[in-house]
């Protein structure tokens, strides 16, 4: 069968497959190209704009960015693995908050303890709605409506219970908001050093997990086919659960950053933040798990440059100006394939 | 090997259904009684028109689907109530027909998550031997499998079957929708996979090519088996032909 692809003429077969090779670079590394739209936007600011507000408003960009994509990672390992589009993801950020909270705050353990804690029990919630809902549902043979109206109802449950056992008036977890670092010219908040800083060290632990160890590929084998991934060996109740505990794991955690980051949390914040969520999986490509931790870092970096440009106030609407042009040029997304009949 | 499959000699079938009833929709049984046997280092070919079940009989050996009635028997074990996943680790791997391959995951990749049910041998012998067998995909082992033509997905899917060292390979239509010189190519595979000592059970639309190179064939319709025997005693049988194989002319153009 190798003699299938035999070359007529070698200078027309050169040609050929030069052009194949930048197709096939252009679809094997969109993270390449990612990069590259980025690094010439930036380019294009700093010309306008000077370097030193591009700097400083690219690195408030990736400390959103950094929370954004771990949110946005588990949602999209949900929707791939599961075909559930999980409106009550938002809200398992919520509950992190709120557990980091009842653990520094009301039992007043240190927050690295509460950061734990927050991951542990979000996860815990995570397990246990696979169980108590998704599975029984899924068994039952559920249609995705059936299954989406569930999602928007837990989110309502979870807010609800939230704010009945919690009240409405923002809390804050007992960090440091003032004292900021500088260097180079830059300002960064302390806490928001370490939101940063942390939450890159769990994205590139995620990235490593996903494509270096079994349970990622295996996770990965699930969102691309089901089925397949049963057929081929794999124990895909356990690949569930183990996908439930992360997704729910790092929404946690990302609540624990965001309010870390921003000071206060209220029972809407994850809510809010799930539009945003939705459109870094988007962004990425559907089902995705490198595209998710891409587009969050994007839609984190698109909304704080736009300030440069507009109102602080807009930010939300830059970012989704950014996806529908991402949108228009690329369907499937940065990351995602165009289905093949 | 080439006895005609008949009734009892149990201990010696690989693979055996006796009476199996399935189908998707309750009430509606696709297959109605089907008893086919397979024997070591033998290439069984299920033919039929379109809708008596073929695929679903191989679904249904594999788990996939629960069979209502009857049972499946690895030498002798019954397998009926297993999951897929389990069943790929007792010797047994299938080749779906469409969506076959994880398309956002390297070919290396691909094969990696067939190993996860593999039996016995170490993996690295288990990917020379796959590269071996398809050099093609030993030059495009980091390339995503969506990426890649029908012809080498089918052989991605295929390596990734092999990869836990089967004992027996299921194949659901492994020519459908190639190109005539990969048709030729993937029947090749098949037939040098079976030389190295993997028993084959194939279901084909390329009814006359099929038969033409398996020690037996089983000819499906209507959810139960009809007709049975050597390949080229199905060939031959008039009237076989005549209800099943076109006739002549109309399966040889497809």
């Amino acid at each position: 069968m190798e003699a299938e692809a035999s070359p007529a003429q070698p200078g027309a077969l050169g040609r050929r497959e030069g052009r194949a090779s930048l197709r096939t670079t252009m679809s094997a590394n969109p993270g390449l190209v990612a990069a590259g739209i980025v690094l010439a936007i930036a380019v294009a600011l700093i010309a306008t704009q000077g370097l030193q507000p591009v700097a400083q408003t690219g690195l408030n960009g990736l400390i959103s960015g950094s929370y954004f994509a771990l949110g946005a990672v588990g949602l999209t390992l949900v929707y791939g693995t599961l075909k559930l589009v999980n409106f009550a993801h938002g809200d398992l950020l919520t509950f992190g908050a709120y557990t980091a909270f009842v653990a520094n705050i009301t039992l007043g353990l240190p927050i690295l303890l509460a950061v734990l804690a927050a991951i542990v029990v979000t996860a815990a919630l995570g397990v246990f709605t696979e169980r108590v809902m998704w599975r029984p549902m899924r068994a039952k043979g559920a249609g995705l409506l059936q299954l989406l109206l569930m999602t928007l109802g837990l989110a309502f449950v979870i807010r609800y219970a939230i704010q009945f056992v919690a009240g409405t008036a923002p809390r804050t977890l007992d960090v440091d908001v003032t004292s900021s670092v500088g260097f180079l010219g830059l300002r960064i908040g302390q806490t928001q050093l370490v939101v940063m800083l942390a939450g890159f060290a769990v994205l590139i632990g995620v990235g490593v997990m996903l494509r270096s160890t079994s349970l990622g590929r295996q996770m990965r084998a699930l969102s691309d086919n089901f089925d397949l991934a049963e057929v081929s060996g794999i124990d895909t109740d356990r690949v569930v659960m183990a996908t439930w505990i992360f997704a729910a794991g790092l929404a946690g955690l990302a609540g624990v950053l965001y309010t870390s980051s921003i000071g206060t949390m209220t029972p809407n914040l994850g809510f809010f933040l799930l539009l945003t969520l939705f459109a870094a999986v988007i962004l990425g490509g559907i089902g995705n798990a490198y595209g998710a931790l891409a587009g969050g870092v994007l839609l984190g970096l698109a909304q704080e440059w736009s300030t440069l440009l507009v109102d602080a106030r807009w930010k939300l609407a830059v970012g989704f100006l950014v996806l529908i042009l991402v949108l228009i040029v690329r369907p499937q997304g940065l990351f995602g394939r165009k289905e093949r009949l | 090997m080439s006895q005609p499959a008949g009734n009892g000699d149990g201990a010696a079938a690989l693979l055996r259904t006796e009476g199996l009833v399935a189908g998707y929709v309750p009430e509606v049984n696709i297959l109605d009684g089907v008893d086919i046997v397979l024997h070591d280092a033998e290439i069984v070919t299920i033919v039929g028109p379109n809708g008596a079940g073929k695929s679903t009989l191989i679904k249904t050996v594999f788990g996939l689907l629960r069979a209502r009635e009857g049972r499946v028997l690895l030498r002798g074990e019954d397998i009926s109530q297993r999951k897929p996943h389990t069943i790929s680790r007792s010797g047994l791997s299938y080749v779906p027909q469409l969506d076959n391959v994880f398309p956002s995951l390297t070919v290396q990749e691909n094969l990696e998550l067939g190993a996860l049910a593999r039996r016995g041998t170490k993996a690295s012998e288990r990917f020379e031997r796959m590269y071996e067998l398809f050099p093609r995909l030993a030059e495009r082992r980091r390339q995503s499998a969506g990426t890649m033509s029908g012809g080498e997905r089918q052989m991605v899917a295929m390596a990734r079957a092999l990869m836990p060292d089967p004992e027996v390979l299921l194949l659901d239509e492994p020519s459908a929708g190639l190109a005539p010189a990969f048709v030729e190519a993937i029947f090749e595979k098949v037939a040098e996979v079976n030389q190295a000592g993997v028993t084959i059970l194939m279901v084909e639309q390329n009814a006359r090519r099929a038969l033409g190179f398996s020690t037996r064939g089983y000819v499906l319709d209507l959810g139960r088996n009809r007709f049975e025997g050597p390949g080229h005693e199905l060939l031959d049988d008039p009237k076989v032909a005549e209800l099943y194989l076109g006739g002549g002319s109309r399966i040889d153009e497809q």
